[in-house]
């Protein structure tokens, strides 16, 4: 289960030099502000710094990537408990308590409990990802190209249907995104779509479209407005009650260890990320509480329930994209551009070949996850401070450090470019409901997809009977078929039951 | 105010633009080479797309027909969509941003920046001339300094750091 040659040559790679941490304490530090300060998510902030990972080697960028997923994780909390104001969509679940618990002048213990179910939570996800990786990479590997060109299909459309107010413009986001994503030289050397312009030739820039899509198109909007906060009150914060608040968090084991269950395995699928598992894991305990009536008002548990699962989420991400090569989402799918960058491409062959590297990972976010408890403690109040920075400074700011990030990846003006014309798309497409995180994981799969369909054709001759002798590719098409069709008729049957209520 | 004047016709606009991009990337695709290999993946996508652009328009006008008969959705500015107002600021912000990415190249990016920084600023009611004149030339200023010695693209500037 566990390959103790790779863990041993995984200590060795750690301990043998300051390089791999020297990136961990920035990235922790990005993500509790990136968290903290509403409307930028995490995968906007890991788009912007992306282009930093281009000087760092492997290890060192996915390090620096997951200390801001790590952070990022408790600092959306922040908010949530103080402004009612989630920082991040997954921290959606921490505003129903966390809140309450602030108005009653509990905020300093909501906000240790929050750090406190983080730390375990995300510990928890690393530990599933640690036992479950190799046995899951050894089942993938076992798939072939019409396997694949499935799964890739089917982690598209359930991240579409998620993620997206209505379907049908989920999947339309997903299948644009999966077409761009074919733009360029195709692998049998046809070249489509480029305009003559040469830098399409090998597709359009990844980094530069991500850093529009998520962060350029958000950013547009906050023109205009001038505080994400204004109504904040000042609170005092107190460190002590902070500390003992983060004791608090493990008076409820059962609560923690099932939120941070929920959070690890719907994390795992991909499109099913830690937006949703906070909402369920949140859901779960207050259903299975004596008092249930008590969530909403400031029970201590919520809070619990909620950081647990989105912590743990993390870890259960990283197990689909290290074992399959595919983003569960837009902060995985960030992360599958940093393994691009660094020509690396994930799936079972890489979990096979470079062990030493996936536990090395694994490992150093143990490390992440105490650090982020320090770290955490130290910069709580200066997080708190971050959303008072007036948006007319903060918008063109993250703006123009975009621009740059994005010249330094290409190396020419295609990069600043590709973010106005993926920023404007991106903002259009946002405003009228279609999902981004469907587009972006569409752009990077699109080129795969094609890869793999273009080599089940070439091994099955064109022959369906291929297919139909494959039955793992058919249960996949099966679920496939599923998470289309069961979100369609859930739907149906909600609309036709509320209508004879509606009617009396 | 009718619904027709509510007609969403940015969203239709960029629906027509999806479709005729789309369709362009066929007849690209087509032109290139017209294998089976070579339209294998692209062709059965592209008419899902363009599937999935009809079914949006019929959603949209079912959408605005349903909101023609309730008229209890009238806090959204443009019909069958929960959407409000583009505001001025947001477009004023985009032309800015696509000004300062097309003329960094031409005039440097430390006196694009500088400027996209401070119009931005003034965009979105800075006043005080001093902060107007003092943020821009010291943020630009060290992002310049750490690229140039950061990174090693070289990045056109107009003053020589």
């Amino acid at each position: 289960m566990i390959d103790f040659s790779a863990l041993s040559d995984a200590f060795s790679l750690l301990l043998s030099s300051w390089s791999p941490w020297i990136v961990v304490l920035p990235g922790l530090v990005i993500g509790l502000v990136a968290g903290a300060v509403p409307g930028v998510q995490l995968s906007m902030a890991m788009a912007i710094f992306l282009p930093a990972t281009f000087a760092m080697d492997f290890l060192q960028s996915m390090l620096f990537l997951t200390a801001i997923f790590t952070g990022g994780g408790f600092g959306s909390a922040v908010p949530a408990i103080l402004m009612n104001i989630p920082g991040t969509s997954t921290a959606v679940a921490t505003t129903f308590d966390g809140y309450p618990m602030a108005r009653q002048g509990k905020h300093n213990q909501a906000l240790g409990i929050a750090l406190g179910a983080s730390t375990a939570g995300a510990l928890f996800g690393y530990v599933y990802l640690f036992l479950l990786i190799d046995p899951i990479a050894a089942a993938v590997l076992r798939l072939g190209p019409t396997e694949y060109f499935v799964v890739v299909l089917w982690g598209l459309t359930l991240i579409a249907m998620l993620h997206s107010g209505s379907a049908v413009r989920g999947l339309l986001a997903g299948v644009i995104g999966l077409l761009v994503g074919t733009v360029g030289m195709s692998d049998l050397g046809v070249i489509r779509g480029t305009m003559g312009i040469p830098n399409l030739l090998d597709g359009v820039a990844l980094v530069p479209a991500m850093i529009g899509l998520f962060a350029a198109s958000s950013l547009f909007n906050l023109a205009g407005q001038t505080y994400l906060v204004e109504s904040e009150t000042d609170r005092k914060l107190d460190f002590r009650a902070i500390i003992n608040g983060f004791f608090d968090a493990f008076r409820y084991p059962r609560v923690l260890f099932r939120g941070s269950i929920c959070g690890a395995l719907i994390g795992s699928v991909p499109g099913v990320g830690a937006s949703i598992s906070n909402l369920v894991s949140y859901a779960q305990t207050r259903r299975g509480d004596a008092d249930p009536s008590s969530f909403g008002k400031g029970n201590p548990k919520g809070v619990v329930a909620a950081e647990s699962a989105n912590s743990s989420g993390e870890g259960g991400s990283l197990v689909t994209l290290l074992a399959l090569g595919i983003p569960g989402g837009g902060g995985t799918a960030i992360m599958m551009a940093a393994f691009a960058m660094h020509n690396i491409t994930g799936g079972p062959t890489f979990i096979r070949q470079q062990t030493d590297i996936v536990y090395a990972i694994i490992l150093a976010n143990f490390v992440q996850v105490v650090l982020l408890m320090v770290v955490g403690l130290l910069f709580i109040h200066a997080l708190a401070s971050v959303v008072k920075i007036p948006l007319r400074i903060l918008a063109p700011s993250v703006l123009v450090l975009s621009t740059y990030g994005s010249y330094a990846f290409t190396g020419g003006m295609d990069g600043p470019l590709t973010v106005l014309v993926f920023g404007l798309l991106g903002w259009l497409l946002s405003r009228y409901g279609y999902s981004i995180p469907a587009f972006v994981v569409g752009l990077i799969l699109g080129r795969m997809a094609e890869g793999e369909m273009l080599r089940s054709y070439q091994i099955s001759g064109g022959s369906f009977d291929y297919v139909l002798g494959r039955p793992v590719t058919l249960l996949l098409a099966a679920l496939l078929l599923l998470s289309i069709v069961a979100p369609l008729i859930a739907g149906y049957l909600r609309t036709k039951s509320r209508a004879p209520q509606a009617a009396e | 105010m009718t619904i027709l004047k509510r007609v969403p016709w940015l969203h239709f606009l960029l629906l027509a633009v999806l479709a005729g991009v789309l369709i362009w990337y066929l007849a690209d695709n087509y032109g290139a080479s017209s294998r089976f290999t070579n339209l294998l993946f692209v062709v059965p996508v592209g008419m899902v797309g363009l599937g999935l652009i009809l079914l949006v328009v019929i959603g949209v006008l079912i959408n605005i027909r349903d909101d023609a008969r309730d008229s209890g959705e009238k806090e959204w500015a443009e019909a069958g969509e929960k959407v409000g107002k583009v505001q001025p600021s947001t477009v004023a912000m985009m032309v800015l941003f696509a000004a300062y990415a097309i003329s960094a190249e031409y005039i440097g990016f430390d006196l694009a920046s500088f400027l996209f920084i401070f119009c931005a600023l003034l965009l979105n009611g800075e006043r005080r001339w001093f902060f107007l004149i003092v943020f821009p030339a010291i943020f630009t200023a060290i992002l310049t300094w750490l690229f140039r010695f950061g990174v090693p693209v070289p990045l056109p500037t107009l003053l020589p750091w």
